[in-house]
């Protein structure tokens, strides 16, 4: 029911006005022209935590201690009444005695009796405080997705542009960028699922399996557990060095071979230091790059920022070398 | 391209950029584009204290500021950096209703995320050419 069935109700006269406040939800009161409460219904009664006693008979801005003493809401009234006009969920905050600071939409209403001579008003408070913060709440969330979505955008762009196109054709260009596009995504679903995903031994065995068993030589080593947030660099790391391997290290004539190695020696202050060691044998001939390009530059940087380990990369006459340190927590 | 002048006989030094970025493809991105443009890259560094850590030894020319980092917000750098007299550009994905409850942050120029190259050196050029 809404507020204008319930003024259409009361001045025809034909229900009980008194049931039909009482029967409603929403809190509301009736005020004669001095704004003496005449009637409260039980909603208001119940929001408000009043009794009828204290309430019928006392003026609004007297009740509870003078906590309906609100400069907006005596504003609103002294608009109302003397204009006769309507006021629909006029927002008012405040911190009520009882419940605490809350939002009430309020609306006001002057009833015009048939005789003519009636100055009563209904005013009616729907509690809106949840209803904000919810809203508050899903704004936040749909920010925060807002602000990935462009984040993620924003990798996609940095890889696409990072892929090297001098001397290749459309389609090589492709094939490097997706396969670091699918690296990305395979590292990202690692570390958020967390479980048997964060295991080194099984980070390795995804990463190299493009390069197949036999040329990619993973040796046993303790069982490490990555962190979370471990689990997409390294991730991303290693493609690189199997990239670069399939392309001008050891995987580039079918002899070449790989070998990873793990261990976690004992450091002198008690820390759990990861030691990876890539190591890259029967390739062409090795000599270190003229100019880094992104692969290197990523390997290092990431080792660095994210890993807050190392990576040294060594061009060693047998193959490419390379050793990453891993602080484990 | 437009470009800065790069190092050499009878040009001015390379500018020198701190680029303040926490995602390591995008840092690196930045990183190479602006080497490419002509600037030279002081960092790209990922957290709050090691962009502080750096502008303790050295004086930038001008600054590309990610917001978000790592769960901070680059506020401190940015304060820094203004009491240094240091232009700054933001390359946020947030947009200015999220920015304008940080007095330094706010009104500071976004030149937005993804970045596009030719955007960020356009701002960064109109900040150099400013001071």
């Amino acid at each position: 029911m809404t507020l204008e069935d319930l003024y259409r109700m009361l001045r025809s006269g034909h229900v009980q006005a008194q049931g039909v406040v009482d029967s409603l939800d929403l809190p509301l009161v009736v005020l004669d022209e001095d704004l003496r409460v005449t009637a409260a219904n039980p909603a208001f009664l119940d929001a408000f935590r009043v009794e009828r006693d204290e309430t019928i008979g006392e003026r609004l801005f007297a009740l509870g201690n003078g906590q309906w003493n609100i400069p907006e809401l005596r504003a609103l009234m002294a608009d109302v009444i003397p204009k006769a006009a309507a006021v629909i969920d006029y927002k008012v905050t405040h911190d009520f005695q009882g419940i605490g600071r809350r939002t009430m939409l309020v609306g006001a209403r002057r009833m015009v009796h048939p005789g003519g001579h009636g100055k009563d008003v209904l005013v009616t408070f729907e509690d809106v405080t949840d209803r904000g913060r919810a809203e508050a709440e899903k704004d936040v969330l749909l920010a925060e997705t807002r602000h990935r979505m462009r984040n993620l955008l924003s990798v996609v762009r940095a890889l696409a542009g990072q892929t090297r196109t001098a001397g290749r054709t459309g389609e090589e260009y492709r094939d490097a960028f997706l396969g670091r596009l699918e690296a990305l995504i395979r590292a990202q679903d690692a570390s958020l699922s967390g479980g048997s995903a964060a295991d080194l031994a099984d980070l390795v065995g995804r990463t190299l399996e493009p390069v197949g068993a036999g040329r990619a030589r993973v040796e046993p080593g303790p069982a490490v557990r990555l962190a979370a947030a471990q689990v997409l660099p390294l991730g991303l790391i290693l493609h690189e060095l199997a990239t670069n391997a399939l392309k001008h290290g050891a995987l580039s004539v079918p002899e070449g071979i790989v070998r990873v190695a793990w261990d976690i020696p004992a450091q002198a202050d008690g820390a759990t230091l990861l030691l990876l060691d890539w190591r890259e044998e029967g390739g062409p001939p090795v000599a270190p790059p003229t100019t880094r390009g992104f692969g290197t530059r990523l390997i290092e940087y990431s080792a660095r920022t994210d890993l807050e380990g190392k990576a040294e990369l060594r061009f060693e006459l047998g193959g490419l070398h390379v050793q990453i340190s891993v602080p484990l927590t | 391209m437009e470009s800065i002048p790069g190092e050499g006989a009878g040009r001015p030094a390379r500018r020198q950029i701190l680029v303040v970025e926490d995602e390591t493809l995008i840092a690196l991105d930045l990183e190479i584009g602006l080497t490419d443009a002509g600037f030279s890259v002081i960092g790209p560094v990922p957290t709050v204290a090691a962009a502080l850590a750096l502008l303790a030894d050295q004086r930038p020319d001008a600054a590309v500021l990610d917001v978000s980092l790592r769960g901070e917000w680059v506020t401190p750098v940015a304060e820094t950096l203004r009491a240094m007299g240091v232009p700054f550009v933001l390359a946020s994905a947030y947009g200015g209703a999220e920015l304008a409850s940080d007095a330094v942050l706010a009104g500071a120029r976004n030149v937005g995320k993804p970045t596009m190259p030719a955007v960020l050196f356009a701002a960064l050029k109109d900040l150099l050419d400013c001071r």
